[in-house]
């Protein structure tokens, strides 16, 4: 590509990011104390983005549905471990361990 | 927790683990730079400026199939859209706070940050001890990413992916979401994100995650009772 139009990427694309992350962090949107009720519906944010941004790796990591794959079997194991121990290397290392095992079977 | 230990090294620690995933990660954003047209300063310019692997990929991906540069730019944007409800989210423990700092936190804002920095505010620390708890996660992982992009434009095509470590990146945000389902609100949110986003898995341009979790935040504040703390 050429290197105006790389630079159009780097720039457009950075300042866009910055600008987005910058949107409520960086203007005063929440003066002084945010009241519970504010905090309890901020508090979804993250359980959804993180549920909706998995769920397709684990349950379709070939674009279809599939119930048996080394991912899923990988990712069942990662969440019983995840609620068990809360911590991240163990659930991380016991998921990683689980694909390795299941995707050896399956082959 | 050890009184000594900082809270910028308590946050650093806390990414140590998802660090795992991000090394292959960064590895691919730098590799996809070079393997589609830009040049290794570029590709390292890309990553300091955007710093957002998903739309970094996606981006450079499309470069590399010649689609027109309005539709490479708006693809990168709209997967970049969630970083506004993060910083919805995270604009209560930055409020108050000097200008620099929230600048800092908000170039820094990544998803593995903000998810450990929302678990991490549950044990109630205060404004200040929260903010450096993020700040030291924030830049483990914004080393760490910089150094491993930069190292997959350096090797090139000599490497290639694997799977097992790309199973590490979804796994490190299962176990991110894992201790968020605490109650009624929350379990429905992810649970109707996930199923919208599966639905939804065919949009363009990451959508499906986006019109997901909207879809999730949605059913989560149908059930959230209000002035009431959800069962925790």
């Amino acid at each position: 590509m050429s290197t105006s139009a790389a630079w159009i990427v780097i720039v457009v694309i950075g300042v866009g990011s910055f600008a987005m992350r910058a949107a409520f962090l960086v203007l005063p949107t929440f003066q002084g104390e945010v009241s519970d009720t504010v905090k309890d519906r901020l508090a979804l944010v993250p359980p959804a983005a993180f549920a909706a941004l998995i769920a397709p790796s684990f349950l379709m990591p070939a674009g279809v549905i599939d119930l048996l794959s080394p991912s899923l079997v990988a990712g069942v194991v990662a969440f019983a471990v995840a609620l068990k121990w809360r911590s991240l290397a163990i659930t991380i290392i016991t998921g990683m361990v689980a694909y390795i095992v299941v995707a050896q079977l399956w082959s | 927790m050890n009184p000594r230990k900082s809270d910028y090294a308590r946050g650093a620690w806390a990414m140590a683990p998802v660090l795992i995933g991000v090394v292959p990660f960064a590895m691919v954003a730098g590799l996809a730079g070079v393997a589609n047209g830009m040049t290794i300063a570029e590709t390292a310019a890309f990553s300091l400026f955007t710093y957002a692997g998903a739309a970094q990929i996606a981006a450079l991906e499309l470069i590399g199939d010649n689609a027109p540069l309005w539709v490479v730019l708006c693809t990168a944007l709209i997967i970049n859209l969630r970083f506004l409800m993060f910083s919805a989210a995270l604009a209560p423990q930055f409020s108050g706070t000097t200008l620099r700092r929230r600048l800092a936190g908000a170039y820094l804002l990544v998803d593995h940050a903000f998810a450990l920095s929302m678990i991490e505010a549950r044990r109630a620390p205060n404004r200040q001890q929260l903010q450096s708890f993020y700040v030291g996660a924030c830049l483990a992982f914004w080393v760490t990413w910089q150094v491993a992009a930069l190292a997959g434009s350096l090797l090139g095509a000599g490497m290639s992916g694997s799977a097992t470590l790309e199973i590490a990146v979804p796994l490190s945000f299962l176990a991110l979401l894992a201790p968020q389902l605490l109650g009624r609100p929350a379990i429905t949110a992810a649970l109707v994100a996930a199923a919208a986003a599966l639905l939804l898995h065919r949009a363009p341009a990451n959508l499906g995650m986006l019109l997901g979790t909207g879809a999730g935040i949605l059913a989560g504040l149908a059930v959230l009772t209000p002035h009431r703390k959800p069962v925790a």
